[in-house]
């Protein structure tokens, strides 16, 4: 149930990514709402869905991409994959985690992000363009990430109920 | 299966598969499902980008809130309705002159074929300026055409699909085009710095370049035209240990805000290679 309401929003913000959104910044800095709303989804309901939009949103972010094909969602699920960790009961619960993901989802995004594109043949891009972008973009999504955790919770609240496993 | 189990499985399986992808992308393999692909997102990008540019524009305008509070202030109280009349007439005239400097610029250069394409979408890596346009094979476009405006030189086509393109801008970190100095005859390379400006490498010592120089493409190379308009030296780098004196350029075109272009559609470049 929950994916079928995360999945379009995925989708939607994957679009504005690469169309309104791209111009947009705050202080200056580069946001990427899909990676907060990935993020969030995946501390609200799990990886599971949260891989599912990273993937979605991903491929649509590559298909508007002259970089390697998959470069986006490569990175965006090794970002997801850290957000795993507020599955850990050590964790989970604690008003700081989201501030940490978005941090270190941010940061491992633009480190993936340059390490493909490095690899791939992309030479040209000086590793030092990763500290002008990423300490930008990482205060920026500080600063986001409570309202659109906030957004998100909302809205996985009135979903049903996550799934408990065993 | 215990959920950590499983947690761990998911990831892997999943970085695993987009690994490969991006193995077999290097090879070209991938190239028919991304076409397909692009067929699909091109039209949802434009669709969307038409409902939500005047969003975004009221948005823009709350950002600059407090500034548009003071000016409007102002402007209240120097403003009567003839004033406001005036204001929609000099409108007029402003868009009548954007017209006609089009229609001159196509006079200028009536040997080429230009078509004209609207600007889908940009690519969404910060490390990479890119731009989709709506124009592709469908309409005779090919890798390597050159990609401008009637204010100057944005680009070059860098991937072609049926119904839509990329555009590689000239900020872009791969981008290197042959210029000269309009003033002077001095030449050197403009290349992209990943930020807004340029930068004009390779200009040996000696030869002068000021601030306001307006940089010209140089033909040299054969990938673009000559005569091209680059853009306009903001500052120059002039060190003492260097060979070359290089310079800050800020391109013509106003490459942030683009909403529409055009192809020259009957150059060749010399590099008019197809795609990997």
């Amino acid at each position: 149930m929950g994916l079928y309401i995360a999945a379009p929003i995925a989708l939607l913000l994957s679009l504005a990514q690469t169309t309104v959104i791209r111009n947009v910044t705050l202080f200056g800095a580069h946001v990427d709402l899909l990676l907060l709303f990935a993020i969030s989804w995946v501390l609200c309901r799990g990886l599971g869905e949260g891989l599912m939009i990273g993937v979605i949103g991903g491929l649509v972010l590559d298909v508007s991409s002259a970089g390697p094909f998959g470069t986006a969602t490569l990175s965006l699920a090794v970002a997801i994959s850290l957000a795993a960790l507020g599955e850990v009961n050590l964790f989970q619960g604690a008003w700081y985690l989201k501030f940490i993901v978005a941090a270190g989802a941010t940061l491992l995004v633009n480190v993936v992000n340059v390490l493909v594109l490095r690899l791939a043949g992309y030479g040209a891009i000086p590793w030092a363009a990763l500290g002008t972008n990423t300490m930008p973009s990482v205060l920026a999504h500080l600063l986001l990430v409570p309202l659109v955790y906030g957004v998100t919770k909302w809205l996985a609240r009135r979903l049903e109920p996550k799934r408990v496993e065993f | 299966m215990r959920p950590g189990h499983r947690t761990a499985l998911i990831i892997a399986l999943v970085l695993g598969t987009v690994l490969l992808w991006l193995v077999l992308d290097s090879t070209g393999a991938t190239n028919p499902i991304r076409d397909a692909l692009t067929g699909i997102v091109s039209p949802l990008q434009l669709v969307f980008g038409r409902v939500f540019d005047p969003v975004t524009d009221q948005l823009e305008a709350l950002r600059q809130g407090a500034e548009l509070v003071r000016q409007n202030r102002d402007l209240r109280q120097q403003l009567a309705e003839a004033q406001s009349r005036l204001a929609l007439l000099e409108e007029a005239q402003h868009e009548n002159q954007d017209l006609r400097r089009q229609l001159e610029f196509k006079s200028i250069v009536p040997n080429y074929q230009l078509i004209a394409a609207e600007v889908l979408g940009r690519d969404p890596s910060q490390y990479l300026h890119y731009l989709v346009i709506d124009r592709g094979s469908n309409d005779g476009v090919r890798v390597g055409m050159p990609v401008i405006t009637e204010a100057g030189l944005v680009g070059r086509i860098s991937r072609v699909s049926s119904g839509s393109s990329q555009v590689m801008l000239l900020t872009d970190s791969q981008s290197a085009v042959n210029a000269y100095v309009q003033r002077s005859r001095a030449t050197g390379v403009v290349q992209g710095t990943l930020g807004p400006d340029l930068s004009l490498e390779y200009v040996l010592r000696g030869e002068t370049i000021v601030v306001g120089d307006v940089l010209l493409t140089s033909g040299v190379g054969g990938n673009f035209p000559r005569r091209l308009v680059i853009g306009q030296v903001a500052e120059v780098r002039q060190n003492d240990i260097e060979a070359h004196t290089s310079a800050v350029v800020v391109p013509a075109a106003n490459l942030a805000e683009l909403e529409s272009v055009l192809i020259l559609m009957n150059f060749e470049p010399d590099e008019l290679l197809d795609e990997p």
